[in-house]
């Protein structure tokens, strides 16, 4: 019988981004915590508490966010004990893919294995360019080169508009490099699985694909009063808890 | 025994531009320019006497799928095969993809539910931004290599062969030789075509005038080599049998999703 491996793609979701470790915080960030709650985080979207967000923190809580995201919940549910997380904070879903052939994973370098790919895809409005050789990924007004790509398609006359981004050709993009994966999926003859970050996506998606291997909406609890305590009052994403959840949730749709 | 086709894959140099018909131009412009009945006249021309259908003929296929469109990104290409072929069943053909590669540095993104491919002289901002960004010579070639191996993976996933060829030898391509070894690429070590056909005129379109692409004389050199290389190299891809109707459709029309 094959071992089995099961390979995630993903964002900071995916990465396991919210499973902080609270000893790695310093005092004054503790004390600054207090005042924070999963709808108004600690590192919210004002900056005020940037600086407590440095490479040195994240790097303490790797190994917590490794153990405790969704992948690892996930993999134990599955009864797979070698797990492969690409998880990337910020990246798109072009980024992710680049990610995947740049380390030649689509020659299939775990025929030994019976592989499962899980693909939590991120917002599709983010993209993706090799730079002085490295993948970089480009979110919601992070650089110009996104201005002027939002430019370009906002200049349409359109209403397929999410919190004012135009969401068709944006998941267009997604669609494609869905397609790009299901393809190495069926020739190294791995599963696939492959899951919105959030519903409205989801829905433009279906749109355009119709493949059983996209599942619609669902997984991600809503960020209401009733599942506050499934989100971290540190970065506003999933916690522990949460990613708990959303290996649940996916597990159950994927044993359907 | 199946059927063959080819399927061929790349820019105006895959598309035909510059098989201009003179005798039905009021005015030698370039076909971008021209009146919409007299445009659609030329690019006719261009998608039957390019080299697709030629090379088509000479290693004896059934039938030529050309998907080359002027002005096309390596990605916008790959999109383009992925929309229009990706489920397509071509169970009943032997397919051979040929793929002439163009500008790396040439991008593309969905616009308007399509398509949309910028080049590298269109001055849009986006492209500008772009490459404020990139060192030229290395991230382009990078992003050329990604779509190749999807390509690639593509084909290997289909039963498809394929083989992957530049216009042109230059910095760009010696990059990407040096970069990626590809088992698809049609000469390696790099070769291109000669010097001969470079700075031999005849074989130009010159319309308009200093244009670049070639002429029917020009397309036909190109077929006529790689229909050696292919039979010197790949004869398992050559039909043995002789066929003079050729089947044969340009699909290099953009989709559109709305």
């Amino acid at each position: 019988m094959k071992k089995k491996l099961l390979i995630t793609m993903g964002c900071s979701h995916t990465e396991g981004y919210g499973c902080w470790d609270e000893t790695t915080f310093s005092d004054e960030m503790l004390l600054k915590l207090k005042k924070h709650t999963p709808d108004n985080p600690f590192f919210g979207n004002d900056n005020s508490n940037i600086k407590f967000h440095t490479r040195e923190l994240i790097s303490k809580n790797k190994n917590n966010f490794k153990t405790n995201g969704w992948p690892t919940n996930l993999a134990k549910l599955l009864g797979i004990s070698d797990i492969l997380n690409l998880g990337k904070g910020a990246s798109s879903n072009s980024g992710q893919v680049k990610e995947f052939f740049k380390r030649n994973l689509h020659e299939n370098p775990y025929s030994e294995y019976d592989v499962t790919l899980v693909w939590l895809m991120t917002e599709p409005f983010r993209i993706s360019f090799y730079i002085n050789r490295k993948i970089e990924n480009y979110m919601i007004d992070s650089h110009p080169i996104w201005k002027e790509y939002f430019r370009e398609i906002i200049s349409y006359n359109s209403d397929d508009f999410i919190n004012g981004i135009p969401t068709e050709d944006t998941t267009l993009e997604s669609v494609f490099y869905f397609n790009i994966m299901k393809t190495v999926c069926i020739k190294n003859n791995w599963k696939f699985h492959a899951f919105p970050l959030n519903d409205a996506f989801s829905e433009y998606f279906r749109k355009y694909e119709s493949s059983d291997n996209f599942y619609e909406n669902g997984i991600m609890p809503l960020k209401d009063p009733t599942n506050l305590k499934l989100y971290s009052h540190v970065c506003g994403h999933l916690n522990e808890t949460g990613y708990q959840h959303v290996a649940e949730s996916m597990y159950s749709k994927i044993k359907l | 025994m199946k059927k063959k086709l080819l399927i061929t894959m790349g820019c105006s140099f895959t598309e035909g531009v510059g098989c201009y018909d003179v005798s039905n131009m009021d005015e030698l412009k370039f076909y971008g320019d021209l009146p919409k009945e007299q445009f659609i006249h030329q690019t006719n021309n261009f998608h039957k006497l390019g080299w697709p259908n030629r090379l088509g003929k000479k290693l004896g296929y059934d039938k030529v799928i050309n998907l080359g469109l002027g002005g096309s990104s390596i990605s916008g290409q790959v999109k383009q095969f992925s929309e229009k072929y990706l489920d397509k069943d071509f169970s009943e053909y032997d397919v051979l993809l040929v793929w002439l590669l163009t500008d790396p540095s040439r991008i593309s993104f969905y616009s308007n539910g399509m398509i949309n491919c910028i080049v590298s002289n269109s001055n849009e901002p986006i492209y500008n931004e772009y490459i404020k960004l990139i060192d030229i010579t290395l991230d382009t070639i990078l992003e050329q290599i990604f779509y190749i191996k999807m390509m690639e993976n593509i084909c290997e996933n289909k039963g498809y062969q394929l083989l992957i060829t530049p216009l042109l030898k230059n910095k760009l391509i010696e990059q990407l030789y040096s970069l990626y070894v590809s088992d698809y690429y049609l000469t390696h070590p790099l070769t291109s075509i000669p010097g001969e056909i470079i700075s031999n005129k005849k074989y130009w379109c010159n319309i308009p005038e200093g244009d670049c692409h070639f002429n029917e004389d020009g397309y036909e050199y190109m077929a006529n080599r790689m229909n050696q290389i292919i039979r010197d190299d790949f004869p398992h891809l050559v039909s043995t049998k002789s066929n003079n109707e050729l089947e044969w459709e340009w699909d290099g029309e953009p989709f559109k999703w709305k």
